[in-house]
């Protein structure tokens, strides 16, 4: 039959509206087909995929291993046991069952028994207070029938309480029995069990790794929303928030939804997203200080810790080639709209900051912390604000009394170049710069420096100097050499900065400790004998902030060295002069600055009023001003004066859309900004029309590109991230002692002289190199006796109120060394900070916390034991052999030479000396103190005790060294 | 020889031009309607002018960065939509027109039997197809291009240029040219009071139910001239030509944000005391700004009551007077605003009237 045709009723063709509707259904479901698989394909699931595949190897490895390493004689030894016993319960089965059903039904009585009690129990509890009510409201008369109730239930407990006592042990004898006769073969199978329990858990392991159809099944679309193996893996961060602007979150992290493998060192050597975090012992593993769970990724590393895929989560190329793979690979392009993109690897310790902040010593981040160091040093805080540095002194010297200190012509050069004068100075160079070098300029900059040195001398006061006597360079020589100026100071090219356990930093140019005061070469060429006189003999005199500490220098002593440091003359600053300045340049210049604060007129006739020399001076002092000097200096007049940079307190946060990369082509990254501005301070003007006053001014330092990157890490990681306390380290009073230790340490350069936790002691090389090459000693390591002492445990090692005396006043130890502990100015707060970081340091008591003996409560026996043992004959430990006993030398060879037995009562613990005797070498590895007693240390001990107890003796020995002298 | 073509568009586009060459085409278009809509070749050109625009701009490297952004190719869409629905009912129009001519009824009021179709399947089996269609395309785009989510909005951080959502682009743009309290809150209620007040204003009862053109011919300009310039228009050009500190970017130009404009804008009241006359202003500040009140006096009250007894007596006629008032005022703040903008873009001025004593400004 043929089909009717129906367009004659409808509007339209009714069969071909069916086909319409037939392709767009099917398209329809084709695109909500597509929708659902676009939605469930997620990157992140694939890498899941493939890192089970990655985790099944791993574990079967490690399956084999643990096979193989299983004793096999020892379980076949054990299954056999096993198979005996079970063979013997097998003759026994009759017997097994019978005390199987016995107990199973005393256990039953038992069950039902204490379940009776447990219902009486609560049953007479109930009666119990109705019987207390009855008996408030009606009386003891009227409550006779509830009295009776009460009894019958508490008759009813106690038979149920009996039950259970009599059925109890009766089940416990069936137990029994049934272990006695199965009681081999579960020792066997437990022991068994024990022995292949990692087997059998990696066996499981490797079964649950297959792709089965469970796995399938359960990761499936619309299935995978109950219970999922492939899922995110997340961790909420309540210590790191997510700023929202009005309110914070917790920070969530997902990395590990694809670096399935960061957390176990079974991936170390797995490709990424995989491998394993190169550094577990400190991050990401669970043990670790930092595990993942509390301190997740992003807080380290940046990025968009939530986001799952590639580009989202803002991952950051280290370099072009990488950028370039990412691009191809995995459609990488920058993402503007999350203002923390990841750090590159040569940035991550950025993120150590952000809690670490204000720590002096980050040893596990080199960089930073080198970075760190370089901004003190280089005083970046005195034209830029940084929390950290708040209520520091400036970081240069005072010029407050410059004109007694040199001329204004050598002023005037060094302004102007000051590494032409000394190569390895912090000061950094303002002029000639590339925004200032054209021919104008060239001009120009004379004019400045010439203002900027009039200006300082103008304001300068001067004075009183001592007059130098006469002395001898030769002999001087020899004092700078060996007095410990060479810890702070360098003289000429002087490389020689081989410290023990060097950190990046240690031996560098600016922040070395060798370099911690300036270069003394050409000293000849800028300060008279008189300045340098008066300046070593008291340094505050000039400059009484100063961290120069007193030597104690006698007037001839003071006059040799001034004669040496006078004598070494700068070649080409011998006679310094400033070159003729073009004054219709200057009156321009200065007209200039007059018409920043005047009209037009006004700055005029105020200029035609001033001579040359007022004009001068009013230029410097506009340029002070522009420049920023008094930042680091001390100037008169600008006592008052702000900070003139940029703040970079949370200069880490500052959005790169607020950088002025000028019309340089350069990725715009605020990393890759400050790199470049500290290679070169001025490069944003290039190619900019700009008035001298919108001309950039922060000057050159000549940084090093180590340097370079190190400084702009460090101030990367200053943000604006606000750590609750929870998250920050724990600020015990421990740790406060030693960052505030450390800090005074740093300030005076301790570790210039001694090695102090194993740092420092830039000096001893220097001293031991004069020793060997003076013929003094056979040996390099011979002459390092002969430099300041190791300070390893002395906080153990002395009394805190004798340490607190040495450091304000220091009395000589050991009176063979030449080098000599200096006066520093240190006040009351130093002295206690100082004596809390050295007992700190040892988790030695401190203060209160321990009671000396003092010299007469030791018995007197004790004490003359101790003298026999010590005295210096045969048969005795010869003590004094070795140390001196007051001025008398001991007769061993100077490079044995130890400290006077008689300063022990006042300077050291009777604990620590305890110590010493018993194990010396422990204490102070390499110290020449021997090892007395043979049965503590059989290898190099060679003293046997009288009565065979080395406890008795060294406590004699003890009382006696504790009491010499009194 | 391109980059000159490119320079020359974006000269083009630049708000002075773009707004003249905008106006004087669509009324070019209603002129010319014959033509546009019979001749295959014009009408073509027409229907196809926006698609070339986009694809062949599309291979700028600057207009493509606007062109593909998630949230503004629907505008991209959106000036095709426009274009071919201006067109459509103009060729609707004009065929009725042409019948009206002949004596004959609109079309759509020809032989109602014809029109009358069956709810199934005619109507609704249609329409859910539509529907259909329409959730294919939406789920398709929305799995192709992803939705442009950004980040947690940032008081202290806001984008740059900071864009209010497409469809208020225009009143965007106003800002431009009026006080806040007039582009914001003003204008906005006026728009929306116009558009309600549209059928009680409306006097000429031709052209329901069925496309026409010439028995409404004012009516259809006016509101034209409202949507196409000042609305769809301006919202093209806050989407695609509006960069950085809301600067003016050629289609063809990078968007760099250091780009400088200058920005300097008189006082009416300048113009007349301190150019005109030489001799300052005014201290008290109705005196300086007299002229501009009264310009504007002329402007919303002389105007219509000497056009109500000139060249508007016809509505005046026939809508009463209060009526007219209304109408009459809702016109003329709707053309103040292109107005406004001549006078910015020749001869920079900034308000007619500038009372800062009293934060008031028009």
């Amino acid at each position: 039959m043929a089909k009717p045709k129906r367009r004659g009723v409808y509007a339209r063709d009714v069969d071909r509206l069916n086909l319409w509707f037939a392709v767009i259904a099917i398209a329809s479901l084709l695109s909500v087909l597509w929708m659902v698989w676009d939605d469930y394909a997620r990157p992140w699931k694939s890498y899941q995929r493939q890192f089970r595949v990655i985790e099944a190897e791993v574990t079967r490895q490690q399956l084999a291993e643990e096979q193989a390493g299983v004793d096999q004689q020892q379980l076949a030894e054990l299954r056999q046991q096993r198979d005996a016993a079970e063979e013997v319960l097998s003759g026994q089965q009759a017997q097994l069952a019978e005390l199987g059903n016995e107990l199973a039904r005393v256990s039953n009585r038992l069950g039902l028994a204490d379940q009776n009690l447990r219902f009486s129990r609560s049953t007479y509890d109930a009666r119990r207070w109705e019987f207390e009510e009855a008996r408030k409201h009606e009386g003891e008369d009227g409550s006779t029938s509830e009295r009776a109730t009460l009894d019958a239930s508490l008759a009813q407990v106690q038979r149920y309480a009996n039950e259970v006592e009599q059925l109890t042990p009766e089940r416990d004898a069936l137990q029994a029995e049934l272990v006695g006769l199965t009681g081999a073969g579960d020792a066997a199978r437990s022991e068994i069990n024990t022995m292949t329990r990692e087997i059998d858990r990696l066996e499981t392991r490797v079964n649950d790794l297959r792709f089965n159809w469970v796995y399938y099944l359960r990761n499936a679309p619309f299935m995978d929303s109950f219970n999922p193996s492939v899922r995110i893996n997340q961790v909420v961060l309540n210590n790191v928030r997510f700023d929202l602007n009005f309110t914070d979150a917790p920070r969530v992290d997902r990395c590990q939804s694809c670096h399935l493998g960061a957390a176990s060192a079974d991936y170390a050597t797995s490709e990424q997203p995989f491998t394993a975090h190169p550094r577990l012992d400190l991050f990401v593993a669970d043990n670790s200080v930092h595990p993942a769970s509390q301190f997740g990724c992003s807080s380290c590393h940046g990025g968009k810790g939530h986001a799952t895929s590639f580009v989202n989560a803002v991952h950051t190329p280290d370099n072009e080639s990488e950028r370039e793979r990412w691009e191809h690979e995995y459609g990488w392009e920058p993402t503007h709209l999350w203002e923390w993109p990841m750090r590159p690897s040569g940035e991550t310790e950025a993120g150590c900051l952000s809690c670490h902040g204000n720590d002096n010593w980050l040893p596990e981040a080199p960089k930073v912390e080198y970075g760190i160091e370089l901004v003190e040093k280089l005083g970046c805080y005195g034209c830029h604000q940084i929390d950290r540095f708040d209520n520091r002194r400036k970081p240069a010297p005072s010029l407050s009394n410059l004109a007694s200190k040199t001329d204004i012509e050598w002023v005037y050069n060094w302004v102007m170049d000051p590494k032409s004068y000394r190569p390895d100075t912090r000061m950094p160079r303002f002029f000639n710069l590339s925004n200032t070098s054209d021919s104008y300029w060239t001009e120009r900059n004379k004019v400045e420096a010439e203002s900027i040195a009039t200006y300082l001398f103008d304001n300068s006061a001067e004075i009183e100097l001592e007059n130098a006597p006469n002395g001898s360079a030769a002999r001087g020589q020899v004092l700078v050499e060996s007095l410990g100026c060479l810890g702070c100071h360098t003289i000429g090219e002087d490389s020689r900065e081989e410290t023990e356990n060097n950190r990046p930093g240690e031996a560098a140019r600016f922040s070395g400790y060798r370099h911690h005061g300036p270069n003394l070469s050409g000293l000849g060429s800028k300060v008279s004998a008189d300045w340098l006189y008066t300046w070593v003999r008291d340094p505050t005199h000039y400059w009484d902030e100063t961290v120069m500490p007193d030597l104690r220098l006698t007037p001839q002593e003071a006059g040799d060295i001034t004669a040496y440091l006078v004598g070494i003359e700068r070649p080409g600053w011998e006679d310094p002069q400033i070159p003729a300045v073009d004054p219709v340049l200057r009156d321009e210049v200065a007209l200039e600055y007059l018409r920043a604060q005047l009209p037009s007129e006004e700055a005029a006739a105020r200029l035609a009023m001033m001579d040359e020399e007022q004009t001068r001076a009013f230029l410097g002092e506009r340029l002070i001003t522009r420049y920023g000097c008094s930042g680091c200096h001390l100037i008169p007049g600008f006592e008052n004066a702000g900070r003139i940079g940029t703040s970079l307190t949370e200069w880490g946060s500052k959005p790169v859309t607020r950088l002025d990369f000028g019309l340089l082509d350069m990725e715009h990254e605020r990393g890759v900004f400050l790199e470049q501005k500290l290679r070169a301070p001025r490069s944003y003007d290039d190619g900019r029309e700009r008035s001298s006053e919108e001309m950039l001014r922060m000057p050159s330092f000549d940084l090093t590109e180590e340097e370079i990157n190190a400084i702009a890490t460090a101030v990367l990681g200053l943000t604006s991230e606000e750590i609750p306390t929870g998250g920050l380290p724990a600020q015990t009073p421990e740790r406060l002692a030693i960052e505030k230790g450390r800090h005074i340490a740093d300030v005076y350069n301790c570790r210039g002289c001694h090695i102090l936790e194993d740092r420092g002691g830039a000096i001893r090389d220097v001293i031991a190199t004069a020793k060997l090459s003076a013929g003094a000693v056979a040996s390099h390591a011979a002459g390092l006796v002969f430099g300041p002492p190791n300070l390893r445990s002395e906080g153990s090692r002395v009394q805190p109120t004798w340490l607190y005396r040495f450091f304000d006043a220091p009395s000589i130890i050991r009176p063979w060394l030449e080098v000599r502990m200096p006066t520093f100015q240190f006040n009351d707060d130093d002295l206690n900070s100082l004596t809390a970081y050295f007992a700190t340091l040892d988790d030695a008591p401190y203060p209160f916390e321990e009671t000396f003996t003092t010299a007469h409560e030791y018995p007197e026996s004790l004490v003359r034991e101790g003298a026999v043992l010590a005295a210096d004959r045969r048969g005795s430990l010869q003590c004094f052999s070795c140390h001196f006993q007051g001025n008398q030398e001991p007769r061993v060879p100077p490079t044995q030479w130890a400290p006077d037995l008689a300063l022990a009562a006042e300077r050291l613990r009777p604990q620590w000396l305890d110590g010493w005797i018993k194990d010396p070498q422990s204490l102070q590895p390499g110290t020449n103190m021997p090892q007395f007693y043979a049965s503590l240390d059989p290898g190099r001990g060679y003293w046997a005790p009288l009565d065979n107890d080395p406890q008795v003796e060294i406590d004699a020995l003890v009382a006696y060294i504790m009491s010499i002298g009194n | 020889m391109i980059e000159a073509l490119k320079t020359f568009i974006n000269l083009l586009f630049e708000p002075y031009y773009a707004v003249t060459l905008t106006t004087v085409g669509m009324l070019l278009l209603y002129r010319y309607r014959h033509q546009a809509t019979k001749n295959k070749w014009i009408a073509g050109s027409i229907l196809a002018s926006p698609l070339l625009f986009f694809a062949l701009s599309a291979l700028d490297e600057n207009f493509w960065i606007q062109f593909k952004r998630p949230d503004n190719l629907p505008i991209s869409g959106m000036v095709f939509l426009v274009v071919f629905f201006v067109w459509f009912a103009l060729k609707k129009a004009v065929e009725n027109d042409e019948r009206i001519k002949d004596g004959r009824p609109p079309y759509e009021a020809e032989e109602e039997e014809e029109e009358k179709v069956f709810v199934w399947p005619d109507l609704v089996y249609t329409e859910f197809m539509c529907v259909l269609l329409v959730s294919i395309l939406l789920v398709v785009w929305s799995i192709l291009i992803p939705a442009p989510l950004e980040e947690p909005a940032n008081p202290q951080l806001t984008p740059n240029p900071s864009k209010a959502p497409w469809y208020f682009l225009g009143l965007q743009e106003i800002l431009v040219y009026f006080d806040p309290w007039l582009a914001g809150v003003v204008i906005p209620t006026f728009i929306l009071i116009g558009l309600m007040v549209i059928p009680y204003m409306d006097p000429n009862p031709k052209g329901n139910g069925y496309y026409t053109y010439e028995e409404r011919r004012s009516e259809i300009l006016l509101f034209q001239f409202g949507f196409i310039i000042l609305w769809v228009f301006l919202i093209f050009q806050g989407t695609f030509l509006r960069g950085p500190n809301w600067n003016f970017y050629g289609p063809y130009e990078y968007w760099d944000a250091h780009k400088l404009v200058p920005l300097a804008n008189i006082q009416l009241s300048e113009f007349v005391w301190a150019r005109g006359l030489g001799i300052g202003l005014p201290s008290f500040w109705l005196l300086r700004e007299s002229v501009g009140i009264v310009l504007l006096l002329l402007y919303f009250i002389a105007l219509p009551t000497w056009a109500a007894s000139r060249w508007l007596r016809k509505y005046y006629d026939q809508m009463g007077m209060m009526p007219y008032v209304i109408f009459t005022h809702l016109l003329l703040w709707m053309f103040l605003i292109p107005i406004k903008m001549y006078l910015r873009w020749t001869v920079n001025l900034k308000y007619f009237v500038s009372i800062p004593e009293f934060f008031f400004n028009i």
